[in-house]
C-alpha cells in the first residue's frame, strides 16, 4: 500500500545532535516510517516543510532490550532520516 | 549559519548594561488623595530582565534530547515563554512601583492595588501600565507651642491610703458563726427556693451568699442587703426580682420569678486590724512598710494618670485645631478593623449576637468615626514628630518591647522575635515616635495646673462617660500602667469606647458589664477589664 506523506515522517528529532547540525550543516533528522524509502522521505519533507532535499540518508535504529523482572521485551525498531537541505533552505523545529 | 546556535545568545546575557534607562513615571490625580501612578517600563530593561531568568533557566533546566545547560535559548523561549514571561512581568512590576513612587515622592499609604494579571508583556516596545495608590494627606499644623493644657494635681493623702488599707482589710476579712443576726457585709448560708409563673420550681441548697447585691442562679439580686440584714437563722426572706433577657435559661427571660431564702446560718464578718499582723499575713513587716508601699504605689498611678489626661489634652488639641480628609481606602480598612474588635469585644462580653447584630448600623457608625479620629491623630503626630526632628533609636525600641513583654509576661526576646517576623516592629517604632512627639509638645505646652476638686466636678458635668476615670483610678495598677504604654491612637481608642460602652449598652451588655465587675474584684469596673480583654488583639 503507498505511504502517505504524513505517514512517512512520525516526528522530528529534536535534539542536541540534531540541532548541532542543523546549525552547522543544514541537515535535519526524523524519525520516519520504517519501510519508508529515501525517496518517500525526500517528497515528504519538501512538500511538508516546503523545502530543497540535497540528500537523505537513513538507518535502522534497532530496539533497545527491555526486562520487566523475568520478561524479557524489546522498544520497537525504528528508521532515523538525516535530511540535508539546500543552503538557501532551513526549517525551524522549535 | 551560526544564527541557531547558543554562543551569540549567551554573549548576550553577559553584556548587562550598567546603565538601563529609566522608567518613566506619571502621576495624575485621581480623586481625593488619590492618584494614579502610570510606569512605562523601557524595553531595554525589558529585556534584561528577560536575559537574566532566561539565563538562569539555561543553566538548570532539562529539556529531553539535551545535556543540562546545553538546550539552545530559542527552545527555551517557546517552551518556557508564558510563564518566563509572567515572572518578569511581576518583576518588573515588583521592582518598578516601588522606585516609581519614590520618583514622584508620594507618601503612599498601604500598598497600591495592582491587578498584575491584566498587565500584559509586550512582545516588542516599552511596557507601560499604571496603578492608583492612596496619598497621605497634606496639611498644616497649627501652633505647637503652648498648647493649653491643665495639670491636675493630685497628690498621695493619707485618706486615700486608708481607702486602700479599707479596701484590702475588705478583702481579708475572716468569717466566723454567729447567732446574731445579719448585717451587711456579713456571710449567710440559705437554701433558696425560685418560683414564679411559667417557671418550673427550682430549689438550691447551701448557698454561700454575702449580704450584699449579687445574685442567685444568675437573677442579679439588688433589695438582697437591706432584706436580708436583721435576720438570724431559721428566718426566711422572700425576693421579688426580674429574670435578664440575657439569662441563659430562656424560659426565665424576662420574666419575675419569686425567690424564697431560708437562712441557715450567719457568719459574722471580722475585719483585722492594720497592724504589723496585718501586714506580715499579706508580705510586709511592718504596717509602716505597707503604707509606704501603697503610697508609691499610688504615687506612680497618679503619675501616670496625669500625664495622660494631659496627653488627652493635646491630642484633642490637636484633633480640634487640624482640618485635612482622610483618604477614603485607608478609612474604611481601619474603620473595617475597629468594627473588628469592637464586635469581637461585645460578644466575648457575653452580649448575645442578635443583639450585636441588631445595633450594627450604630456599631459602624461609631467605628468610623474613631476610625478618623485615631488616622487623623496618627497622621498628625508623624508630621510633628518630622517637624520636631523626633527620632527613636534602637535602645528605646527594646526598652519599650521590655515593658510590654513584662506586661504580658512574655520574655523580651522573643517578643521582639515575634514583632519581627509579623512585621510589627515597625509599628512599635512608630507608637514610640508618637508618644514622642507628644511628650514634646507636652514640654512645649502652656499647663495651668488644676485642683482635683475642680477636675472631678468639671468631669461630672461633662458628662457620665468620664466617671469611669474617677473609678477607674483606684484600679489595678498593671492596667494604669498598660495604657500610659499604650499607643496614642489607642488611648483615644479608650476614651472613644468608653462612650460607646455606654451607648450600646442598652440592655445586655450593661448588665453583662456590671456582672463582670461585681464578680471580679470590687475595685475594677467592667472598663478596665476590657482594656485587659482587649490587649492581647490590638497587636494581632
Amino acid at each position: 500500500m503507498k505511504l502517505q506523506t504524513y505517514e512517512v515522517v512520525i516526528r522530528p528529532l529534536v535534539t542536541e545532535k540534531s540541532t548541532h547540525q542543523a546549525g552547522v550543516q543544514n541537515c535535519y533528522a526524523f524519525e520516519v516510517h520504517p519501510e519508508a524509502n529515501k525517496a518517500q522521505i525526500r517528497n515528504a519533507v519538501e512538500k511538508i516543510y516546503d523545502v530543497k532535499v540535497l540528500d537523505v540518508r537513513t538507518s535502522l535504529r534497532r530496539g533497545k532490550p527491555r526486562r520487566t523482572r523475568f520478561v524479557q521485551s524489546r522498544t520497537k525498531h525504528w528508521k532515523k532520516a538525516v535530511v540535508e537541505l539546500h543552503p538557501d533552505y532551513r526549517i525551524d523545529l522549535f | 549559519m551560526a544564527e541557531d546556535t547558543q554562543q551569540p545568545e549567551s554573549g548576550e546575557q553577559d553584556d548587562q548594561t550598567p546603565s538601563l534607562p529609566e522608567n518613566r513615571v506619571d502621576v495624575e490625580d485621581a480623586g481625593t488623595l488619590k492618584k494614579k501612578v502610570t510606569v512605562t517600563v523601557p524595553r531595554e530593561r525589558i529585556d534584561a530582565k528577560l536575559d537574566e531568568v532566561f539565563g538562569e533557566l539555561h543553566q538548570s533546566v532539562q529539556v529531553p534530547g539535551f545535556r543540562v545547560g546545553h538546550a539552545p535559548r530559542r527552545l527555551l523561549e517557546k517552551r518556557f515563554g508564558n510563564e518566563v514571561g509572567e515572572d518578569v512581568r511581576n518583576a518588573l512590576v515588583g521592582e518598578s512601583v516601588g522606585g516609581a513612587i519614590e520618583q514622584a515622592e508620594l507618601k503612599t499609604l498601604g500598598e497600591p492595588d495592582i491587578d498584575l494579571d491584566a498587565i500584559e508583556l509586550p512582545e516588542e516596545g516599552d511596557m507601560s501600565f499604571s496603578f492608583e495608590v492612596e496619598v497621605a494627606p497634606e496639611f498644616e499644623l497649627p501652633e505647637l507651642e503652648g498648647i493649653p493644657v491643665e495639670k491636675p494635681v493630685m497628690e498621695v493623702t493619707d485618706e486615700r491610703i486608708d481607702e486602700q488599707l479599707e479596701q484590702m482589710r475588705q478583702s481579708q476579712a475572716s468569717y466566723e458563726a454567729a447567732e446574731a443576726p445579719a448585717e451587711k457585709g456579713d456571710a449567710v448560708t440559705v437554701d433558696a427556693v425560685i418560683s414564679g409563673e411559667g417557671v418550673e420550681e427550682l430549689k438550691r441548697d447551701d448557698l454561700e451568699l454575702r449580704v450584699a447585691a449579687g445574685q442567685v442562679e444568675g437573677i442579679p439580686l439588688l433589695e438582697l442587703p437591706d432584706k436580708m440584714e436583721g435576720k438570724a437563722a431559721g428566718d426566711t426572706v422572700e425576693l421579688t426580682a426580674k429574670v435578664p433577657e440575657s439569662h441563659p435559661n430562656e424560659d426565665w427571660q424576662g420574666k419575675e420569678v419569686n425567690i424564697a431564702l431560708t437562712v441557715k446560718q450567719v457568719r459574722k464578718r471580722s475585719l483585722p486590724e492594720v497592724d504589723d499582723a496585718f501586714a506580715q499575713s499579706i508580705g510586709f513587716d511592718t504596717a509602716g512598710e505597707l503604707r509606704d508601699y501603697i503610697a508609691s504605689g499610688m504615687e506612680s498611678r497618679l503619675q501616670d494618670e496625669v500625664q495622660r489626661h494631659m496627653r488627652n489634652q493635646v491630642c484633642e488639641y490637636l484633633l480640634e485645631n487640624t482640618d485635612f480628609e482622610l483618604p477614603e481606602g485607608v478609612a474604611k480598612r481601619h474603620s473595617a478593623r475597629v468594627l473588628q474588635r469592637r464586635y469581637v469585644d461585645l460578644l466575648y462580653r457575653g452580649v448575645p449576637r442578635e443583639q450585636v447584630d441588631e445595633n450594627m448600623a450604630q456599631l459602624q457608625a461609631e467605628a468610623d468615626k474613631q476610625a478618623e479620629s485615631d488616622l487623623k491623630l496618627s497622621f498628625i503626630l508623624s508630621k510633628v514628630a518630622e517637624q520636631e526632628g523626633v527620632e527613636v533609636d534602637e535602645a528605646e525600641i527594646n526598652a519599650h518591647i521590655a515593658q510590654m513583654a513584662a506586661s504580658y509576661g512574655r520574655r523580651p526576646e522573643r517578643l521582639r522575635q515575634e514583632l519581627e517576623s509579623e512585621g510589627n516592629l515597625e509599628q512599635v517604632a512608630v507608637t514610640i515616635k508618637e508618644e514622642k512627639a507628644l511628650d514634646k509638645l507636652l514640654d512645649e505646652a502652656k499647663v495651668t495646673e488644676v485642683s482635683e476638686e475642680e477636675l472631678r466636678k468639671r468631669q461630672e458635668e461633662s458628662s457620665e462617660q468620664d466617671q469611669d476615670t474617677d473609678d477607674k483610678k483606684p484600679a489595678g495598677k498593671k492596667a494604669a500602667k498598660k495604657s500610659a504604654g499604650k499607643d496614642t491612637s489607642e488611648k483615644a481608642d479608650e476614651a472613644a469606647e468608653g462612650k460607646k460602652a455606654k451607648k450600646t449598652a442598652s440592655g445586655g451588655a450593661k448588665k453583662a458589664a456590671k456582672k463582670t465587675s461585681q464578680k471580679s474584684s470590687k475595685k475594677s469596673t467592667g472598663k478596665s477589664d476590657k482594656k485587659d480583654d482587649e490587649k492581647p488583639d490590638d497587636k494581632g
